[in-house]
């Protein structure tokens, strides 16, 4: 039998390739979905023991609020992405009424009443989340890790040669963060807030648990 | 914009998340399938499929054979190890929400299911 002599090597690179690609987009993504929930789940209970320890919270409008968050990002945890970011940021316009839809928002307003210390630790919690979803948004999609990743560390690697970093990065981070907060996070805890089961009108209407369904 | 529109646009997009999703790396597995079989064809000129996979195999070296079974059996220790944490998540999750249950009767749910996998009626 005659084979070009090439046959077997790009047979086997295109194979190569084949299983690469599911190795990406079905294996490596349900690992960080899974890990996105686990992390979730150790927040709603770290959310939980807090108001074990004081009773009051379960009642209030914070903790409902954080909860029911955090129920929607658990949810819907295999659809958060930069395709979700992106549309989720057209139906959450930020000029929009429709952003006081998610309290968690507004959890500074909603806590005022709580003792300080409940307080700082909601908010400790709420960034936190806020931090796991944006990793999540990054790490989710191979095409933004594999190029935003490289370019940021090469912009840090340069900037970290000079000192017009230390000057430079307070203000850097936070124009970043009220930017993250702004296109990344407030679209995704209404789409989130949302999906756990929260509405305006019916402040405590959060989706009760079924007996099948334990999570 | 009233609640219920906004519940409304939350669940299309989430479904056109989902969908585009899937249609992308779907596509991007049957692209590479194409792919796969227009080499063959082309380079197997008046030979069959078959004829080309037996050579390959064939020509397979020691070395190859060896990676490539290293990383058939990372992939399948990888499940093995989902498959076992899914358990853990099950037993253990299944405890901690009826004791959580006790203490505030009202919790609410993700509505997962008990190994911590999306609600099969949340699936596109």
């Amino acid at each position: 039998m005659i084979l070009h002599p090439s046959a077997g090597p790009a047979v086997s690179s295109l194979v190569s390739i084949v299983l690469l690609w599911v190795l990406v987009y079905w294996l490596y993504r349900d690992y960080r979905v899974d890990l996105f929930r686990h992390r979730m789940f150790m927040l709603r209970g770290e959310l939980f023991d807090l108001a074990a320890e004081n009773p009051e919270l379960f009642h209030h409008p914070a903790y409902w609020a954080q909860r029911t968050t955090l129920n929607g990002f658990l949810r819907f945890a295999e659809r958060i992405g930069f395709l979700s970011v992106i549309l989720g940021s057209r139906v959450v316009a930020l000029d929009d009424a429709s952003v006081t839809a998610a309290p968690i928002a507004r959890l500074d307003e909603l806590s005022q009443d709580l003792p300080p210390d409940l307080r700082v630790q909601l908010a400790d919690i709420r960034a936190r989340m806020h931090y796991e979803v944006f990793k999540q948004v990054l790490f989710s999609s191979p095409i933004l890790t594999a190029t935003l990743i490289p370019g940021a560390a090469m912009l840090l690697a340069r900037a970290a040669t000079g000192r017009l970093l230390f000057r430079v990065a307070p203000r850097l981070y936070r124009a970043g963060m009220n930017a993250a907060r702004g296109m990344i996070v407030r679209p995704l805890d209404t789409l989130a807030f949302g999906l756990g089961g929260g509405t305006t009108e019916q402040p405590f209407a959060g989706a009760h648990s079924a007996h099948a369904l334990v999570g | 914009m009233d609640d219920h529109e906004l519940a409304y646009r939350i669940h299309r997009t989430s479904a056109i998340v989902s969908v585009v999703n899937s249609l992308f790396r779907w596509a991007g597995l049957v692209g590479l399938g194409v792919c796969l079989v227009l080499v063959v064809r082309s380079l197997a000129g008046q030979h069959t499929d078959a004829n080309i996979m037996v050579r390959m195999l064939g020509d397979f070296r020691f070395s190859e054979t060896v990676a490539w079974m290293f990383g058939a059996g990372g992939v399948a220790y990888g499940m093995k190890q989902r498959q076992l944490r899914r358990s853990v998540n099950e037993s253990l999750g299944t405890r901690t929400s009826s004791l959580e249950r006790l203490i505030d009767p009202g919790r609410t749910s993700s509505l997962l299911t008990a190994t911590g996998q999306t609600n099969p009626q949340d699936q596109l």
